[in-house]
């Protein structure tokens, strides 16, 4: 007996909705059941009767299990496991949204300022490794001690590079390098009416480019520098003259000397510490200006050359070393012994991290270990304090799913099955902000590569991606370790009956890894106040002279040095002009030296100089203590006229400075006197202690100070222009204010001291999301003590206080634990400045206070709905 | 759970296995019924313990379903592919084997 099709459907939906399967399941029981029916119903039982037979021989329990089983055996265990996590996640992540929001949030901005950081730190500790023989290239220091002083220079004799690789098998190459620094001329190049000054200009050997294989765009790196007057120049360099047209075979003249182009560079990287714009070959080194002919690579004279060696053989590094001493010995025995000169090889790679030289002597200003120290320190904290947020919330939100590992327990699921379970929820959880902060950063990567002026690609950079995806997978095993082997051993009896209370379990050292974050917070604002003050304190600072309302004027290697007499009358003229003086430096940055026989003293003192002309004390407003500043009235004061400063003063042991002898050793029977005594002013930067220096008349004349009225700098702009325009028409005119400038000294701390804010925000604000979100936890869980209170008859208020007070104990707690670290590690950064601001509790306490009014408002944010609530309703359970 | 229930839950694959390698194709009550049959109403399978099995062998590609619309509702056969005719084959001489091995030991 057949059933009939409205049966047959109302079987169907019947099973359906008792909900005993779904599907193709459905569609199997339904033809099942139908079948042994059809049995029944040929014996004459009834369908009612058939119907209510069949379904007690299928149990819900019994469908359940087909469910299940078939859902396994057609699911391998582990997928199903992984499917079942992936629901339940999924479950918890919707049910608690903000939870899941602030724990992702908080763990991604954590990995992007990691990664950001680790790029950065691998861009410095990747500089110069670009070069095929990066490894090899070694670089000839020399220290010396003149007058007790030691000064060590990273610039040589250019004699060592051929004469060593004459002496020693292992030296395969060398290359010597010098840049226009000592030549006496701004360089300028000129592409048809194209004319600018250029500062990037080195002299180097014909074999730099087999040291150094900087990529060509075009032109042939092995035959560029053979002809002296050939230059190759960098991509940016070529559009600057030459715009689209291809460069390579045109003419291009620099100073007064035409070259052709022979190569262009693709854009330098920005890790490289050979920094520049243009290559001449050294054997056009008389182009430069400074040097008549060539004969200067074989002398002794000069010691302004970068030598770099390839060394092909490792191992022979110290006996090259100490072969360069004996050579110097050898061939220049007089200063090498006076001055106890020592020559060292510095590896290429050393260069930007580990140099300390003196007088601003490197092709580039090298790396500050000290910031990057403090930089990747920064980046760990910040790491830290999300990875804690991350932890602590899902420590929490393991303690809140107690019922649901009862009941897991209770229905046949195995300890390990839990684990598991909960291990890979973190997991997953960590590489889902993984994933979001890898894309975060390559977005925000070109934006912080420019605000930094370096280059950073994550394309590049792998190791740090692998490496931070292992921090991801050890994270969340760490954070999912708790739930996973705490809880899932929990009894479920115990569990469900409530013996046991979510909330006790790990409620402790939750606390002290809260308190972790809020000390490092404090820390970073700590951080933040003192480099901010510190800058600003620079930029404030009485330098001991005016730096406002002076104009730097490059005069050096223009018409305008040649007569420099004739330019400072006119300029006197004008009324928007106050004074105008000569130097040889930009002040503010580091200076020069020289050996000085000092009255009073047996051995030659190293001194600092500056050459100025009449009026640099009036121009720079010095304070003059003693004596007068050089007159034009009195001739000896341009030939032997010194004015010193007070540390020269007290470094030569002279109560009464002026009268004293002092010489110069290159200009013998000149008999020098002091004739002035200026306080002590700031003329290199302030991480430098004002040492003594000499000021005497004389060129080079590389600079016009000049002193311009109060409101008339436009007026005294166009004066400039106009008196320079008719001394040099060719050159461009180009001038830089003193106080710019020497702002633009501390661009470096600058950019530190806005790094420093951005990630104490940063870290603030994801300690208060952390904090923010345990709090809440927290207090949903204390919602019935806070009940019993309020019926016992507490109120809001003291609630409140009940519950800030442990926050504000544990800010102090925190606070005390912050103080000697800030204090240590931002004592350690305000050493790299001889001056420095003093310390003040001020920092402390505004440190403190941020801390405890941010904690507080996140609390009490909270707290206040929980003090409020009625008792009634949460108490209405028991 | 009884010593009999555990022998089925032991043997299933096996019995499904070996009545599908000698019928073309067969749909789950069908089997129910054919082992009723056989077996004298001694061996009756339950919903719950047939389905998981044909379900596990269907994953394990040993045998392959179709479904087709009879008497008004959907009806799922069950066929064994060629790897199916093979595992039915040596698995049930297995059996045999160990049968006769077990018999010796529990007689």
């Amino acid at each position: 007996m057949r059933l009939e099709r409205q049966e047959i459907a109302y079987i169907r939906n019947d099973l359906n909705k008792k909900g005993f399967a779904k599907g193709s399941l459905l569609d199997e029981l339904v033809d099942h059941v139908c079948c042994e029916m059809e049995d029944d119903l040929k014996k004459g039982v009834p369908f009612k009767k058939a119907y209510e037979r069949v379904l007690q021989t299928i149990t819900p329990d019994q469908i359940k299990q087909v469910q299940a089983e078939s859902f396994s055996a057609t699911y391998p265990t582990t997928r199903a496991m992984l499917f079942n996590t992936l629901k339940m996640m999924w479950r918890q992540a919707t049910r608690f949204r903000v939870h899941t929001a602030i724990n992702v949030t908080g763990l991604t901005i954590g990995f992007i300022v990691f990664t950001i950081v680790a790029l950065f730190l691998k861009h410095e500790l990747d500089f110069d490794k670009q070069f095929t023989h990066a490894e090899d290239i070694y670089r000839i220091t020399m220290s010396s001690t003149v007058g007790g002083v030691e000064n060590s220079i990273p610039t040589t004799f250019p004699v060592f590079g051929p004469e060593l690789q004459a002496r020693y098998g292992e030296v395969a190459d060398y290359a010597r390098v010098i840049n226009h620094k000592y030549t006496r001329l701004r360089p300028t190049f000129r592409y048809e009416d194209k004319i600018f000054y250029e500062d990037g200009v080195i002299f180097a050997d014909s074999t730099f480019f087999r040291l150094f294989d900087f990529p060509f765009l075009s032109g042939d790196a092995v035959t560029a520098l053979n002809d002296p007057n050939s230059v190759v120049l960098t991509s940016a360099m070529a559009e600057k003259y030459f715009g689209t047209h291809s460069p390579v075979g045109q003419t291009i003249r620099f100073n007064d000397t035409d070259l052709l182009v022979t190569g262009v560079l693709k854009e330098l990287p920005s890790n490289t510490h050979m920094k520049f714009d243009f290559v001449i070959p050294m054997s056009g080194l008389k182009f430069s200006g400074a040097f008549r002919n060539l004969s200067v690579l074989n002398s002794w004279d000069v010691d302004w050359f970068w030598n770099y060696l390839l060394i092909s053989d490792g191992e022979a590094v110290e006996k090259i070393e100490n072969g360069i001493t004996s050579l110097a010995q050898e061939q220049n025995p007089e200063q090498t012994k006076e001055h106890n000169v020592r020559f060292a090889l510095q590896h290429l790679t050393d260069i930007h991290l580990f140099s300390e030289f003196d007088y601003n002597t490197d092709i580039s200003s090298n790396g500050n270990l000290t910031n990057l120290y403090i930089l990747v320190s920064i980046g760990v904290l910040v790491l830290m304090i999300s990875s804690i947020n991350f932890i602590n919330l899902s420590m929490s939100s393991a303690a809140r799913r107690y019922k649901e590992i009862g009941v897991s327990k209770i229905l046949g699921a195995m300890r390990t099955q839990l684990r598991i379970q909960y291990l890979l929820e973190a997991v997953l959880i960590c590489v889902v902000s993984f994933v979001l902060a890898i894309g975060a950063v390559k977005l925000i990567l070109p934006v912080f590569s420019t605000w930094v002026g370096v280059e950073m690609i994550l394309a590049n950079n792998y190791g740090v991606v692998i490496l931070l995806f292992l921090f991801t997978i050890v994270l969340g095993l760490l954070s999912g370790a708790y739930p996973a082997f705490f809880m899932s051993s929990l009894e479920p009896q115990r569990v469900l009956k409530g013996v046991w209370k979510p909330g006790h379990g790990g409620a402790y050292f939750r606390k002290v890894l809260i308190g972790v974050q809020v000390t490092i917070s404090i820390f970073l604002m700590v951080g933040t106040i003192v480099v901010s003050e510190q800058l600003s304190y620079i930029n404030h600072r009485e330098l001991g002279f005016d730096k406002e309302h002076v104009i730097m004027l490059p005069i050096r290697g223009t018409q305008i040095s040649r007569h420099f007499v004739e330019f400072k009358q006119q300029l006197l003229g004008e009324s928007s002009i106050g004074n105008v003086t000569s130097v040889s430096e930009p002040i503010g940055r580091e200076v020069q030296f020289m050996s000085f026989k000092v009255e009073g003293k047996q051995e030659d003192q190293f001194v600092k100089i500056l050459n100025v002309t009449h009026d640099f004390v009036q121009t720079m407003n010095l304070q003059l203590l003693e004596g007068r500043d050089m007159s034009p009235e009195i001739g000896s004061d341009s030939v032997g006229g010194f004015v010193i400063n007070e540390a020269a003063a007290k470094a030569f042991g002279w109560d009464e400075a002026v009268g004293k002898h002092l010489q110069h050793v290159w200009r013998e029977g000149v008999d020098g006197r002091v004739i002035g005594v200026v306080k002590d002013f700031n003329f290199e930067p302030l991480q430098n202690q004002v040492d003594p220096i000499v000021i005497w008349f004389g060129g080079p004349y590389w600079y016009a100070a000049i002193k311009t009225q109060p409101g008339a700098a436009s007026q005294a702009i166009s004066a400039i222009e106009a008196a320079w325009k008719k001394l040099e028409p060719e050159k461009p005119f180009d001038f830089q204010f003193l106080d710019a400038a020497i702002q633009k000294v501390y661009e470096r701390e600058e950019r530190m001291s806005e790094m420093f804010f951005v990630f104490a925000i940063i870290s603030i604000g994801t300690a208060m999301l952390g904090l923010y979100g345990l709090i809440s936890f927290i207090l949903n869980q204390r919602l019935k003590e806070i009940g019993v209170r309020k019926v016992m008859g507490a109120s809001s208020n003291a609630i409140l206080l009940l519950i800030s007070g442990e926050y504000v104990k544990l800010v102090f707690i925190s606070f005390m634990a912050a103080v000697p670290l800030s204090y240590w590690v931002m004592n350690y950064w305000l050493q790299t400045f001889a001056f420095r601001i003093s310390w003040s509790p001020a920092y402390f306490i505004i440190a403190f206070g941020i801390a405890i009014v941010v904690v507080l408002a996140t609390v009490l944010s909270r707290a206040g709905i929980a003090a409020d609530l009625n008792p009634a309703k949460v108490l209405r359970s028991e | 759970m009884s010593s009999k229930k555990e022998l089925i839950k032991g043997t299933l694959r096996l019995i499904v296995l070996k009545l599908l390698s000698e019928n073309t194709r067969m749909y789950g009550y069908e089997i129910t019924q054919r082992v009723k049959e056989l077996s004298g109403n001694q061996i009756e399978l339950t919903f719950g313990a047939l389905y998981p099995t044909l379900h596990k062998l269907e994953s394990e590609k040993l045998i392959v379903s179709k479904t087709v619309v009879i008497d008004g509702r959907a009806r799922k056969y069950y066929s064994l592919n060629k790897a199916g005719l093979d595992a039915a084959a040596t698995e049930v001489a297995d059996y045999f084997t160990f049968s006769k091995a077990l018999n010796m030991v529990l007689s």
